[in-house]
């Protein structure tokens, strides 16, 4: 019993109440000094001009904005208790609730002497550069950066780094912004360490009682460990939301161990990362090309005047059509991305009424999100208007890429260059082309492009 | 500029009388989340449980309410329930909002409700057998913010067991009871074991259940005489609310209405 205590609870910050165990169980090793139990919600009081102001803390996440937390008459404790709504979807924290973490000896974990990666493929020149500066960063546990453009194929290059920093014992973490990878990811990291603990956690997946030495999470879920890493492989650092919300900070902060490592992997990494490494203060390694060897295509520029007055009466712009029914010949599939989820609506509409073309529109909470990105990915449907959740991760070949009203706010550089990036992945086809349609051009369009167009000169193109 | 309460977006309130001198700091939903919801209109809804007539077929509707509630009125327990008010459909959006107020533990996301169930409030005064000068002083004291002395109607939320509630620290009624600003009754209780009901209950099987609720004897004149109106959070078949209201027969209300916050 003690043994799965260790198990479950090593290296982790878990709710009492979502505990498997009885309570005697775990009030017995909390006497012995084995486990630790912690209030979930500090609160604090400090003093202002105007009085005194009690201030709350959230233990789990780091909350602090005190718009995020509520206070009500809970009938379990019998008092006014706090509880956090900013982690409340991984299970409410309550000023009543316990966080429980395991601070005896640690568990056995396995050992990897032998050669354990499986997988058979080649690393480009440039590949194999990074993975060699990354292995050797981590090793003496320094921060590293892999800025490689989108397709670079920065998945396989981590796997030489992982083989070599299992052997020497480390405990590791590769995480994610995005439930879709993690799934997507662990089978292929599965087949390529087939002998090696694993693990993977995404929202509503189940805590495992194994100590695994790798572990595939979101970054959300890092909020479930504490100081359980020797070093996290941080996937897309650019990608919403990590660059904007300090939880995720927090979360990868305690996850690792006092002395511990982190390496970046991203096409478009946000300035507090990109400023160091361009002044030598972070380590790290640029890929700017493809795998296949072929420059990004830079995106084309294409005004077509006020679109949201014409999209209201049902007036598709005249040059956007013109591009449209060009490239559908061609035969292949058209990403159209749009910046909200009405215009969406409105431009598919439209689009429907002129166009002779199987199309389909997705968006973030659509229930059949999954079903029509299959179809698309198959040739079923030709053109797909969308929203910017496919801006990342997802593959067609031979696609071609078009964002319409490319001037709005929501698009930003790292969103325009992801977006640019869904064209010309393949082999077959390595060109593939990128369209801005827009009202005025925009700072972020031209920073996008001047990206893309750097990138292409470092790779020698 | 207020966080909104679903997805932490930042938006403006409309500047309203109000608002403007009010230093509350209003908790709410913004445009996007309010207009995935599906208000029911006050027109269009069953005259009976609340429901949308909009969204029903013709020949499901007869004389103003649905074929279900027409199944109640026939039944043995009719009148037991005069009538239901309700705020929104259950959508999707809506499923989501509840299981996090519900079962998740996301207690203020009732608190962004609070001005739409006032509203409803009122309109269940105005729609009451009060006389015009009574319904009138009522909605004033309401509007102001005073509490009555006595009550046009007997604020009961229909209660957890206290397994169920000691779980999960607070019952959903009476938070949105509570979003009424008035004194709540909580003149009924709900015995340990009840909380599975036979799916099948209808109007017909009403008798044979065994009733989980039950009246609170130190409540009984509260109840006797007076306008109850129960408070629950959403209402399906009408069997738990009748169920409720048949355990509140034996103090002898004047009449039994109730309010949710959704139907479906
Ligand atoms: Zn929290
Ligand atoms: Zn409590
Ligand atoms: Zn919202
Ligand atoms: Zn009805």
């Amino acid at each position: 019993m003690t043994n799965e205590i260790q198990n479950l609870l090593y290296g982790k910050k878990l709710l009492l109440d979502e505990m498997p165990f009885s309570i005697q169980e775990l009030d017995r090793l909390c006497q012995n000094g084995l486990i630790e139990m912690a209030q979930g919600i500090v609160q604090s009081e400090i003093k202002r001009p105007w009085g005194k102001q009690t201030i709350h803390r959230c233990r789990r996440c780091g909350n602090t904005d005190q718009r995020l937390f509520h206070s009500y008459r809970c009938e379990k404790c019998h008092q006014d208790c706090t509880y956090c709504r900013k982690c409340f979807n991984m299970g409410v924290v309550k000023s009543c609730s316990k966080l429980v973490t395991w601070v005896g000896p640690p568990p056995k974990f396995l050992e990897y002497k032998m050669p354990i990666c499986e997988w058979t493929g080649h690393l480009s020149p440039r590949q194999a550069q990074a993975s060699e500066g990354l292995t050797k960063a981590l090793m003496s546990y320094e921060d590293y950066l892999i800025w490689a453009v989108c397709g670079a194929g920065k998945t396989e290059l981590l796997f030489p780094a992982i083989e070599k920093l299992l052997q020497d014992g480390r405990i590791m973490a590769i995480a994610t912004p995005r439930t879709d990878v993690v799934r997507e990811l662990y089978p292929r990291l599965n087949k390529a360490f087939p002998r090696v603990r694993m693990s993977a956690h995404y929202s509503g997946s189940q805590d495992t009682q194994d100590s695994s030495s790798l572990v595939l999470t979101t970054t959300h879920q890092l909020l479930r460990f504490y100081r359980y890493f020797d070093h996290i492989i941080i996937d897309e650092i650019d990608a919403f939301p990590f660059h904007h919300d300090a939880m995720l900070h927090y979360a990868v902060h305690q996850a690792c161990r006092l002395k511990s490592s982190r390496a970046y992997l991203s096409a478009t990494p946000p300035d507090d990362l990109k400023t160091p490494f361009l002044k030598n203060r972070l380590q790290g390694t640029r890929i700017p090309i493809r795998f296949h060897g072929h420059p990004l295509p830079v995106p084309k520029c294409i005004w077509i005047g006020n679109w949201k007055r014409g999209l209201k009466k049902s007036r598709l712009p005249s040059s956007f059509l013109k591009w449209l029914i060009k490239t559908s010949q061609l035969n292949c599939p058209i990403f159209i991305f749009v910046p909200s989820v009405t215009i969406l609506k409105n431009l598919f509409h439209a689009l429907k009424e002129q166009v002779d073309l199987s199309m389909d529109h997705v968006h973030a909470e659509d229930p059949n999100r999954h079903e029509k990105i299959t179809c698309f990915r198959q040739g079923k449907t030709q053109a797909l208007v969308t929203t910017t959740i496919l801006e990342r991760g997802v593959t067609v070949s031979r696609s071609r890429v078009a964002i319409f009203g490319s001037e709005d706010a929501i698009f930003d550089e790292a969103a325009l260059v992801q977006m640019a990036g869904r064209a010309g992945r393949s082999l077959e086809d390595p060109k593939g082309e990128v369209v801005f349609f827009h009202y005025g051009k925009t700072l972020e369009m031209m920073k996008a492009i001047n990206h893309i167009k750097s990138m292409n000169r470092e790779g020698g193109f | 500029m207020s966080l909104c309460l679903w997805c932490q977006s930042i938006y403006a309130h409309p500047l309203d009388f109000r608002h403007l001198f009010s230093v509350s700091n209003q908790v709410g939903y913004c445009p996007q989340c309010l207009v995935k919801l599906e208000q029911i209109p006050a027109h269009q809804s069953c005259r009976l449980c609340g429901r949308d007539l909009t969204k029903l077929d013709a020949i499901y509707i007869k004389d103003g309410t649905c074929l279900d509630c027409k199944k109640w009125e026939e039944g043995p327990s009719h009148g037991l329930l005069e009538k239901n008010y309700a705020l929104y459909s259950y959508n999707d959006f809506m499923k989501e909002i509840m299981s996090a107020f519900k079962f998740r533990g996301d207690v203020l996301l009732a608190e962004g409700f609070k001005p739409i169930v006032q509203m409803l409030y009122k309109r269940v005064i105005k729609e009451s057998s009060l006389t015009w000068f009574e319904k009138a002083r009522y909605l004033f004291f309401y509007q102001m913010g005073w509490q009555f002395k006595e009550y046009p109607y007997v604020i009961v939320p229909l209660p957890l067991s206290q397994k169920r509630l000691k779980e999960r620290g607070y019952n959903q009624s009476v938070v949105l009871a509570e979003l009424l600003q008035q004194r709540i009754i909580p003149a009924i209780r709900r015995s340990e074991d009840g909380g599975k009901q036979s799916k099948k209950g209808r109007a017909e099987r009403l008798n044979t259940i065994q009733n989980p609720f039950r009246l609170d004897s130190d409540y009984t004149d509260a109840i006797y005489g007076q306008c109850v109106l129960l408070i629950d959070d959403i209402y399906t078949t009408g069997t738990t609310l009748r169920l409720a209201a048949a355990a509140l027969k034996v103090a002898k209300p004047k009449h039994v209405i109730s309010l949710t916050l959704c139907h479906g």
